[in-house]
């Protein structure tokens, strides 16, 4: 059929032609000033989201990479550190193996002491500001010097001794505790002295609770976990330092956290017993269902540092809650208000850290990492378990240190190879971990290669679909100028034409 | 009666026919670019030769009428199709504004604040008291929370600017409403008075698609030569001379619902099915809000969720956890706020899961990122976001197809009218020379017979 064909539609077909052209033609230009396919969603939808994925697959795997680094720095301190500690370890078995005459023993009791001050600041040893060893309380020292009551190897008596109080004296002193009569606490006697035995004291009953005061606040106290009474004889070491912590089982003043509402205070109660666990713990109280009064608001206890919580305790509590209700060994904390106004807001938290008898101040919690989704590495090593006798070896290598070293003092040759063994024991376990330490190190090395070659595969699709084949789109952006060039001829072309031109 | 005087009559016919003829050939050529304007032909006829005489051997021509050449139906469709155009064009326009703020290609967008997020929560986990690791973590918590803002409030604002461009829509259909009344009552006058109506039905027509533009519209000729305007289901806007107004009104949400000006307490939003005003409702109501909506629930799972993990830990302070995000039970993203406490005090941030300052809580909140909390336990938060950003785009591309597809319909549609009523000047010219050599022909008849009279009377 033929057709009308009017100016409008001539030049609305040019015109529309031309923006087509300009369109396509503008398109390209983005494309290769952009090199990038997908300048908007709508570009490409399935594209687009393609890349938001990949991105964040890419910010993953390089904070898995961050987060392995990390880690690895940390393994690598732990092992050097750990090497170091063995290497100073093998140093102390050899003063104890050349211990041959009485002149020599003198000499290497200060090798050893001196040993055991470099192995303490060894294990106290910091990462940045985060302590190695001290599990997840990174902010304490694991590790402090220690007041270690040492027990003579010829010693009928064969349960743990600890050493208690604070030690208040202003110089380095020696107590020795000498059995004199038979028998279980509240029985047997004792002479007491604190010159290295030049002078006792007068023998005097060993008090039924099997803690004896030494002097100065330093205390002693026979532990009832061995199977034969103290026995004349038996002798006990005890070199206090200024400042040396004690090993008996303790627990801390409570303390409130910083935002609670309640004013008064918190402290242990009186009815506290000595702290029974076999690990250092800390407790705390929390105080839910909006709070209340002293005695009556609703709370929960935790036993785990806050991590998990028993269930809510409604029964009215007067003035103490018991965090730990062992017989013998409840720790037991008391809450006074400040006046009658003073209550306990929702979230109120108290806390008090129990340590179990020995050196470590730390936890037995693991450090870990995700190194990648949905795993983890731990990658610290405790203090607990590599330097305590709750660890691998079983030996307390700071009990095992000054040991020996006391044993060195009093010439106990017994003793000096008990701990001789022991130090091995303790050497070989640290080796233990420092051999797994590397295979930890091995295994994020792969793991981190693996990431690499997965960024890599990634980052080569996510460029695959967002950025722009460059010689493709110069092909094409030619040829759109090309047609471009051709509709702006055309135009001009056909819209002079007209019957115009050919009126007379 | 045959004669002389019988051929100057018609000859004079012949210069009036050529006359008029020209005059619309003249009125054609200029208004060839007129849009709207449609071409016209004077229609010709010879005059019944009964009227002249019983026995009449010739006969004169006259002009009938002035035709408007146009095909009514192709007119009724385009009314139609501006409907369906203007709801496509306003959606496309604002579409490419939701785009935008969308617009994540360029790796700085909510998706990468939300890596950044996660990884500053993973970064506090491997040194947790770590103040720098702290200030970072509050820094892109705060970032993020911006962007949420700030995609939020540029939602917010396209909607509002809809709001804005209804109330302006609605105004201007006021106005071609009562145009179109007032010209019926024009066109009326006119067709009773006998008098050329054509450039009068020309604006009419382009009213009636310019109202179809904004709604989608029914309308029905009358005999009398009004149209009769209604909305889609049935409601009259235009009635002879007389046109309904009109307004908006405030729909208790900060919004405008359409509503008639003499019964504005019933909205007639449903009513309305195509054309701009749709295309703006159904943005600002369903579409644009939809994403909002979806926004808002990305960044309420992201608050709680973030908020009931830090609970569970403990601050450097050896706090519980407070909020990390507030404020609690926002509407989401549009007021979403890092705590005051954390922001002004980074140690507040609890990333202990117990009291003695480990990385644990801070691990477990980065943990969040992997798990599937959204579309009922399908998605990731991520997974979602760029779910979102897909599904956008989808929409966007699809809403420049179909207003390209409905632009291109109009096309062949004006087209298929143009060619019918559009002005070929071509076509014209040669009108021009026609009209000029009946002229002369005429000219010529004229004078034959005026020298035919001379020799009649020189025999006198």
């Amino acid at each position: 059929m033929l057709t009308r064909i009017t100016n409008n539609m001539r030049f609305t077909t040019i015109v529309d032609n031309l923006n087509r052209a300009q369109n396509n033609y503008s398109s390209l230009m983005e494309q290769m000033s952009s090199q990038k396919k997908i300048n908007r969603p709508s570009d490409d939808p399935v594209g687009a989201t393609r890349v938001l994925d990949y991105r964040s697959v890419r910010d993953s795997v390089a904070q898995y990479g961050r987060n392995i680094d990390n880690a690895d720095a940390w393994l690598q301190l732990t092992d050097t550190k750990l090497e170091n500690i063995g290497d100073l370890i093998a140093e102390a078995r050899e003063a104890g193996v050349n211990n041959q005459s009485s002149e020599t023993a003198q000499v290497l009791a200060q090798n050893v002491g001196s040993l055991l001050e470099e192995i303490l600041s060894l294990t106290n040893s910091k990462f940045g500001d985060r302590y190695l060893f001290s599990g997840s309380a990174t902010a304490g020292a694991p590790f402090e010097r220690i007041i270690l009551p040492v027990a003579n190897s010829a010693n009928g008596f064969d349960g743990c001794v600890y050493s208690g109080g604070t030690y208040t004296g202003t110089a380095d002193k020696s107590y020795t505790v000498r059995i004199a009569g038979s028998g279980a606490p509240g029985t047997a006697t004792y002479e007491l002295s604190d010159d290295g035995g030049t002078t006792w004291s007068a023998a005097a009953t060993v008090p039924a609770s099997g803690t004896l005061s030494l002097g100065d606040g330093l205390t002693v106290r026979f532990g009832d976990d061995g199977t034969t009474d103290l026995t004349a004889g038996d002798l006990f070491y005890v070199n206090a330092y200024t400042g040396g912590r004690t090993t008996d089982a303790r627990i801390d003043t409570p303390r409130a956290a910083a935002n609670n509402g309640f004013a008064g205070t918190v402290s242990l109660d009186a009815s506290s017993g000595t702290y029974g666990g076999d690990r250092n713990r800390t407790y705390a109280v929390k105080f839910v269902s909006g709070g209340g009064a002293v005695g009556e608001a609703d709370y929960r206890v935790s036993s785990d540092g806050g991590k998990t919580w028993g269930a809510i305790q409604t029964a009215s509590w007067g003035s103490t809650i018991t965090v730990d209700n062992r017989l013998g060994h409840e720790v037991v904390l008391s809450l006074t208000s400040s006046g009658p106004a003073d209550l306990l807001a929702d979230n109120d938290l108290f806390f008090v850290n129990a340590y179990a008898p020995g050196v470590y101040s730390g936890n037995g919690e693991d450090l870990t990492i995700a190194t990648g989704r949905g795993s983890q590495m731990t990658y610290n090593v405790t203090g607990e378990e590599a330097f305590t006798d709750r660890g691998r070896g079983a030996v307390d290598l700071f009990a095992a240190l000054e040991s020996l070293k006391t044993a060195l003092e009093n010439g106990d040759r017994e003793g000096v190879n008990a701990q001789v063994d022991r130090l091995t024991t303790a050497q070989d376990s640290i080796r233990q971990y420092v051999a797994e330490g590397g295979a930890r190190r091995s295994s994020l090395n792969i793991s981190k290669e693996n990431y690499q070659v997965l960024d890599d595969k990634i980052g080569g699709l996510l460029s695959e679909t967002e950025d722009v084949d460059l010689e493709q789109v110069i092909v094409e952006f030619k040829m759109q100028e090309t047609a471009l060039q051709a509709s702006y001829a055309m135009s001009v072309q056909i819209g002079k034409l007209s019957i115009l031109d050919y009126l007379g | 009666m045959s004669g002389i005087y019988q051929i100057l009559n018609t000859a004079k016919d012949a210069f009036l026919a050529s006359q008029v003829s020209m005059e619309v050939t003249s009125s054609n050529i200029a208004n060839a670019s007129t849009p709207g304007y449609v071409r016209q032909r004077a229609v010709l006829a010879a005059k019944s030769p009964g009227e002249v005489a019983e026995n009449a051997t010739q006969s004169g021509v006259e002009i009938t009428t002035i035709e408007r050449l146009y095909d009514r139906f192709i007119e009724f469709q385009m009314v139609g199709q501006s409907s369906q155009v203007g709801d496509a064009s306003i959606r496309k326009e604002t579409f490419d504004r939701v785009e935008a703020v969308f617009n994540e290609t360029d790796g700085s967008g909510l998706n990468d604040m939300m890596n950044r997020f996660w990884s500053a929560w993973e970064d506090l986990s491997a040194n947790p008291t770590g103040q720098v690791e702290r200030t970072a973590l509050a820094n892109a918590a705060g970032n993020l929370a911006t962007m949420f803002r700030e995609y939020a409030g540029e939602l917010y604002s396209v909607q509002t600017d809809l709001n804005a461009q209804i109330e302006a829509s609605v105004t201007q259909l006021n106005g071609t409403l009562s145009d179109i009344a007032d010209l019926n009552e024009k066109i009326v006058e006119g067709v009773s008075g006998g008098v050329n109506v054509n450039n009068l039905l020309d604006q009419r027509s382009e009213l009636l698609k310019k109202t179809a533009g904004l709604i989608d519209i029914q309308y029905v000729e009358e005999t009398g030569g009004a149209v009769n305007v209604f909305t889609a289901d049935g409601r009259a806007l235009v009635q002879g001379n007389s046109s309904w107004q009109l307004a908006v009104r405030d729909n208790g949400a900060g919004f405008y619902d359409v509503v008639y000006a003499d019964n504005p307490t019933v909205p007639i939003n449903d009513a309305i099915g195509s054309g701009k005003l749709s295309g703006m409702l159904g943005m600002r109501d369903t579409t644009v809000s939809g994403y909002l909506d979806e926004l808002d629930g990305l960044a309420r799972t992201l608050i709680d969720t973030v908020n009931a993990q830090h609970a569970l830990g403990y601050d450097n302070y050896r706090n519980v956890g407070g909020n990390f995000f507030e404020p609690l039970g926002s509407t989401g993203a549009r007021d979403m706020q890092v705590a005051a406490a954390i922001k002004d005090d980074p140690n507040r941030i609890a990333a202990a899961a117990t009291v003695s300052a480990d990385g644990d809580n801070a691990r477990a909140i980065c943990g969040i990122k992997d798990q599937v909390l959204m579309s009922g336990g399908l998605s990731t938060l991520g997974d979602f976001f760029a779910a979102l950003v897909g599904q956008i785009g989808q929409d966007v591309a699809e809403a420049g197809r179909t207003a390209t597809h409905e632009a291109s319909v109009m096309t062949q549609m004006t087209n298929a009218q143009e060619q019918r009523s559009g002005v070929s000047t071509d076509e014209e010219m040669m009108n021009l020379i026609k009209f000029q050599m009946g002229y002369s022909a005429a000219a010529k008849l004229a004078g034959a017979a005026d020298e035919m009279l001379q020799t009649l009377l020189d025999m006198v």
